[in-house]
């Protein structure tokens, strides 16, 4: 058999393509390959446009040949005489089922009923995609064989429950908690305009007359936020760049609330609203013209803001109970303001406790002064946080790896979470929601598990953005009780720990060891392996479907 | 007995104040005074810093008693006065400010729980929450305004039908109802169509026709913790297929627009569905405010909290089962007797007037699914289970007796000023 494989990202384009919702399947292609070479020849194709000349090629020479695709069924290629499946990385309850602005790739269904069978990556989007197509339609249910790779890992790091203490080391920049003099109270700007203190309650009442409506300010669309966001890190650069005859952390800490009032601040007070990455702007975009041509202006003076040095080599020693969590603030998925608060919360006398997050995101201001604007409505809190924005090298991760007593997610949903996985395979054991492709391989044996409830949301395509599908809402309470209840584990009961640590590792060595992996593909497929077959495990989460 | 009472929003401004911060307080002090007029002689006053300490001298003068309530949160209560001063005040956060902020130490409302030595607020929760940090024997005493008496009495003269079979009622006012309102020009930008209602029409009289189960919840749409969009998806999504249920919301501010384009933008994500969402914006004379309590089937809440939630009250005391959470104040009226139980867990906030944002309270979030599950119950008893339906109205008018008429107020008020009890207390025992 051959298997030709197309995916968007390739070798090339990755380092650009870190953090799209794309790069994942690069990932995916690179981990089903050895598996796929073990049952046949892969070929890896540049362009759509090579696969049926190499089909009709191969053909001729008498060869079977069958074309993966890693791209959602609306991005893939169609018109190929090459058979041809797609993989997908899904995480909602539901596929598109619609024929949204005439694009008929946008129903799913069309496009996988051609195809006539599929690959994801979990037990969960198999059941969505049956829940259109028929309980019968061929769904081969294949995670990413990854267990074999860490055995360094494991050998070399042994779980230990409260780290003596590790050097983490990157290429960017470290920002500890410790380090920065967070305070609630800076928060406060020392001016205030009739309009916020009218908004906070604080004005004096009128007597006489009722005050004129004052006019409200433009809606804030995503496009007004990223504009004020950038208007204040410039200030905020000024402040500590120029002379001035104030001090430059005052006038960083005014630059960074107002910066958080104006572009923020509402998101705050209504965490339930959809969160950016998934909340297009509301009708009606009322910026007004001459905001653009002042930042325009302002933008020519100074070309670019200034946030920490992000190309030094960096680092840190941490030791106590570890937290590690590995995400990208931009992906509204992640939920990652309750993964801190609920750490900040449940630990805000502990010493002892460090939340780690390895940010999967090359732009720094992205997320910088919300990051820090979120330590401080937090502080004080006596535990720590080290976020880490840079890249790692291998040997540089694998002491991440290593320095972790557990690995945290929270998130609303998933379609695999790679470095969940990779954690639980070095044998550290988690805290995180058993919903959506996390149901495959999560339960109490291998970790404290955040409980959820369901909400309405968009399939993230959908332009009409119609509330059409179901992802989770992560319930802050229990996160806040996993942190508490892991923490007393590590602390207290470290016997109890090392079994949770071995279950983990054993969890992932049968859901996705290489071997297991094999198997459902050279049964899926109907293929003939060289040499004696194994009976393919029969596991719970492991299960072929 | 002389009491003195005041709130910052009061007959002459609450029309513009309407919905904003601390609006409410005028409400708690006109259902308070009816009871406080038992007690004492009662003056409203609207300036206070001239007038309280003036009015407790002329008392001192005569050898009267006097105390003045001051229905504000502990940080809006002046502590400077002569006469003794009690906060009556509404909270529903697990913790009470204990911080100080711009310069103002009546932030930290220990100063001045300290300063007047006694509170008054409408619930146990909120009594737990200033006894966690004043002390075990601190005198705060959880006394919700008395509204049961006043819609019991309407309840007695109305039919407790679960399902209604046709009411009319009249508005003066806004009135949107999704089964005749174009949602087109509420979707994204660049996909909008069609022409947007205009806001700024001068108030007409709308007929309003109800009928099958109705669900109603009375609002202000701006108040972030009243969560209407998980109440709005949730009915959605519960009722996508289902035409004879109509989810009635009565908006409480001066000014709607911005907040009626927010919510029709929400209609429009929620689409499609057959059941009917109506949008009220006006004013309800009372006997139209009766036949929408008459034509209500339930009354829903989902908020992240509440320091009491008067309408919610009022429909229950009128024998309307809700849908609610059992938490913050609903904790004392509310139960699986006389609602459909909304689940919820707490989430870590700040406290509301904090301007820093400070994380320091929680919050209670509401659980989407076991939301759509109490719609979907709630009906299914409405439909097919008339003696559970009428089993849990009659459980509703009881546990508000209990919680807020005006006999177990009045007595609760006495204690609390340690005046004597009325002479007859047929409440006792209702009480007991």
């Amino acid at each position: 058999m051959n298997f030709i494989l197309y995916s968007d990202v390739n070798d090339r384009s990755i380092s650009q393509s870190l953090g799209r919702p794309e790069y994942s399947y690069y990932f995916v292609l690179k981990a089903y390959r050895p598996v796929l070479e073990s049952l046949g020849r892969v070929h890896v194709v540049a362009s759509p446009d090579d696969v049926d000349p190499l089909f009709l090629q191969l053909r001729q020479a008498g060869q079977d040949c069958l074309f993966l695709s890693f791209a959602p069924p609306h991005k893939t290629p169609t018109g190929l005489q090459c058979p041809m499946v797609c993989v997908i990385a899904w995480e909602y309850d539901s596929i598109p089922s619609e024929c949204a602005a005439g694009d008929e790739r946008q129903d799913w269904r069309q496009m996988l009923a051609r195809h006539g069978r599929v690959i994801t990556l979990s037990t969960h989007t198999a059941q969505a995609i049956r829940r259109s197509l028929g309980d019968d339609f061929p769904v081969l249910v294949l995670p990413t064989p990854l267990w074999e790779r860490f055995a360094q890992v494991r050998e070399d790091y042994p779980s230990v429950p409260v780290n003596p203490g590790s050097t983490l080391q990157i290429k960017g920049c470290i920002i500890d908690s410790r380090a920065l003099g967070l305070s609630a109270d800076g928060l406060i700007a020392p001016i205030h305009n009739e309009q916020e203190l009218e908004t906070r309650g604080l004005a004096e009442e009128p007597i006489d007359e009722p005050p004129p409506e004052p006019a409200p300010p433009p809606e804030l669309t995503l496009r007004r936020r990223l504009l004020i966001s950038k208007h204040y890190l410039r200030e905020g650069y000024r402040a500590l760049t120029s002379p001035s005859g104030h001090r430059p952390l005052f006038l960083l800490k005014h630059n960074l609330l107002q910066w958080y009032r104006e572009a923020l601040s509402d998101l705050f007070s209504a965490p339930a609203r959809q969160p950016l990455a998934a909340a297009p702007a509301p009708a009606g975009d009322c910026l007004p013209v001459t905001v653009m041509q002042a930042q325009e202006h302002a933008q020519a003076e100074h070309p670019q803001a200034v946030l920490p040095d992000t190309d030094a080599h960096v680092q840190i020693d941490v030791s106590g109970v570890v937290y590690v969590s590995v995400f990208n603030p931009e992906d509204g998925r992640k939920n990652w303001h309750h993964l801190i608060t609920a750490f900040c919360w449940a630990m805000r006398d502990v010493e002892d406790a460090t939340l780690v997050l390895k940010i999967t995101q090359n732009d720094l201001s992205s997320y910088y002064v919300h990051l820090i604007t979120l330590l401080s409505q937090l502080s004080p809190f006596a535990c720590r946080v080290v976020v880490m924005h840079g890249y790692l090298e291998d040997e540089e991760f694998a002491r991440l790896y290593g320095a972790a007593s557990f690995y945290v997610n929270a998130s609303r949903c998933e379609g695999l979470c790679l470095p969940l996985m990779e954690f639980m395979a070095c044998a550290r054991p988690v805290i995180a929601p058993d919903h959506t492709a996390m149901g495959d391989y999560i339960d109490e044996r291998v970790g404290f598990i955040v409980k959820s409830s369901r909400e309405p949301t968009i399939w993230p395509e959908d332009v009409r953005i119609l509330y059409r599908t179901q992802r989770h809402r992560p319930d802050w309470g229990s996160l806040k009780a996993a942190y508490e209840q892991s923490y007393a584990m590590a602390t207290q009961r470290p016997e109890a720990y090392q079994a949770m640590a071995a279950a983990a590792s054993e969890r992932l060595r049968e859901y996705c060891g290489f071997s297991p992996v094999q198997q459902r593909v050279q049964t899926f497929f109907d293929l003939q392996q060289p040499g004696a077959i194994t009976p393919v495990a029969a596991k719970t989460g492991a299960a072929s479907c | 007995m002389l009491i003195i009472i005041h709130s910052e929003t009061n007959k002459s401004n609450i029309q513009q104040n309407l919905g904003r911060p601390e609006y409410s307080y005028y409400f708690v002090l006109k259902e308070f005074r009816p009871v406080l007029e038992r007690i004492g002689q009662v003056i409203e006053v609207s300036n206070p810093d001239e007038l309280v300490d003036r009015l407790y001298f002329d008392c001192l003068s005569r050898g009267e008693d006097c105390v003045f309530l001051s229905f504000s949160p502990p940080h809006r209560t002046p502590i400077d006065y002569a006469c003794p001063t009690i906060p009556v005040f509404a909270w529903e956060f697990s913790t009470i400010p204990t911080e100080s902020w711009q310069g103002e130490p009546r932030h930290d409302w220990r100063v001045v729980l300290q300063a007047c030595g006694r509170a008054i607020t409408h619930s146990t929760f909120t009594v737990n929450a200033v006894r966690d940090v004043m002390g075990a024997d601190y005198p705060v005493c959880a006394i919700p305004a008395p509204v049961w008496d006043r819609f019991a009495a309407r309840g007695e003269t109305l039919l407790k039908r679960p399902v209604v079979e046709g009411v009319t009622l009249n508005l003066r006012g806004l009135l949107i109802d999704s089964r005749e309102t174009d949602l087109r020009p509420y979707g994204p930008p660049g996909l909008c169509e069609g022409t947007p209602i205009s806001f700024d029409a001068p108030a007409q009289d709308c007929p309003l026709q109800l009928e099958g189960v109705v669900y109603t919840s009375v609002f202000n749409p701006y108040d972030g913790r009243k969560n209407w969009k998980d109440m709005i998806s949730a009915f959605c999504t519960t009722f996508r297929d289902i035409s004879d249920a109509t989810l009635v919301l009565k908006l409480t501010h001066h000014d709607i627009a911005n907040a009626l384009t927010d919510m029709l933008h929400h209609l429009y994500k929620n689409q499609f569905y057959q059941c009917r969402i109506v949008l009220i914006h006006g004013y309800l004379a009372d006997a139209d405010y009766e036949a929408l309590v008459q034509a209500t089937s339930y009354v829903v809440n989902s908020s992240y909290g509440e320091g009491q939630c008067l309408p919610l009250m009022e429909f229950m005391s009128c024998g309307k089962p809700a849908i609610a959470p059992v938490n913050t104040a609903m904790a004392d009226y509310v139960s699986g007797d006389n609602a459909f139980v909304v689940d919820f867990t707490e989430e870590l906030t700040a406290w509301p007037h904090d301007p820093r944002a400070a994380y320091r309270t929680l919050r209670y979030m509401t659980d989407w699914e076991s939301l759509c599950v109490a719609y979907r119950d709630s009906y299914a008893v409405a439909k097919d289970d008339p003696q559970r339906y009428a089993a849990m109205s009659t459980a509703a008018v009881q546990s508000l007796q209990h919680f807020c008429s005006q006999a177990s107020t009045e007595q609760r008020l006495r204690a609390f000023l340690e005046l004597p009890q009325p002479a007859a207390a047929p409440l006792q025992a209702a009480l007991a």
